[in-house]
């Protein structure tokens, strides 16, 4: 779990997902508004909601992201506040 | 009191294995009690002595829309927890940790595992049942996803050190603990661990063999 990895069929993996890395501008938007339906992470559907972080502002947002897109091995880049803003006005 | 850190476990569960081995040998030290865990929680003295208070009866139904009682219970070691699935922070963790404990005694008949929702409204029986699959968890009365009246479930998640809360200001609309409680085959808590710490965790799971030990004995259970 702390390794990236999820819960077995019920959370996917954030450590080499390629949801993280192709769908890098839905990331925010997961974070603060939650995710509910089918998701496809690694050739695996996933399908349990998760609520959303309503308590972390862009700032955290967007330091969160720029952990997970580096921890675990991953590489994926890093995020600027200002998109976050960005993309979190769009999924309003 | 709680007297196990992770060495004090080690010691006990090596002067177990030491005892059993010399015993083995030596038929005169059957009656040697290895060292009990003690009963934990609010106590009342009566007569100067301490009476415990056992986990109160409930009734649930599991992720097969079975009705689970304590009676369905007997004889069996429960490891208990409180979780809701669409939370966000703390029980993707906890549950890790619970599946571990799940995996260590896959063989062990006497353990059983209770995941009790905080979220009832959401978690159907048929939402636990999906939940319960997805963790490959295949044999029901091995692991129950419980869920029922939400007042009942967070009345008994006191019972197990547990608070559970509605907060809409909470991440996911609950504010709850972590803790994973060992309750004893009399009912009785006999141990319990942060769910988030692994280190606690290991000690958990070593007593709850300490417990199995002491089923495997007939060693009465402390009062």
């Amino acid at each position: 779990m702390a390794d990236g990895t999820g819960l077995r069929a019920n959370i996917p993996p954030l450590a080499g997902a390629d949801y993280l890395k192709k769908q890098q501008d839905k990331i925010s938007c997961i974070i603060r508004n939650g995710q509910v339906g089918e998701i496809v992470v690694n050739g695996i559907t996933y399908d349990e909601p998760m609520a959303g972080i309503t308590t972390l502002s862009d700032f955290q947002i967007a330091n969160n992201i720029n952990y997970i897109n580096h921890a675990w091995g991953n590489d994926y880049g890093f995020v600027k506040v200002e998109d976050i803003r960005q993309q979190l006005e769009n999924c309003k | 009191m709680f007297p196990t850190t992770s060495m004090d476990t080690l010691k006990i569960v090596y002067f177990v294995l030491g005892l059993s081995i010399v015993c083995s040998a030596f038929a005169s030290c059957t009656k040697t009690k290895p060292e009990q865990l003690p009963r934990l929680g609010p106590y009342e003295r009566i007569d100067g002595e301490k009476k415990y208070h056992p986990v109160r009866h409930f009734e649930l139904s599991n992720q097969n829309a079975d009705t689970i009682r304590p009676e369905n219970l007997a004889g069996k070691i429960r490891v208990a927890d409180f979780f809701f699935i669409s939370c966000p922070n703390i029980c993707p963790q906890l549950q890790a940790e619970m599946l571990r404990i799940f995996e260590v005694f896959s063989e062990e008949q006497r353990v059983v595992l209770l995941s009790h929702t905080i979220d009832p409204k959401r978690d159907s029986v048929e939402a636990l049942a999906k939940y319960a699959y997805n963790l490959g968890i295949s044999d029901a009365s091995r692991w129950h996803f419980l869920t029922g009246n939400r007042d009942s479930i967070y009345t008994l998640a006191d019972d197990y050190f547990n608070i559970a809360v509605v907060d809409p200001s909470a991440e996911g609309g609950f504010d709850h603990s972590a803790r994973i409680t060992v309750v004893d085959t009399d009912g009785y808590i006999r141990a319990t661990a942060n769910g988030l710490v692994k280190a606690e965790v290991d000690d958990l799971i070593a007593n709850i063999q300490l417990l199995l030990y002491e089923m495997d004995n007939n060693n009465t259970s402390p009062d």
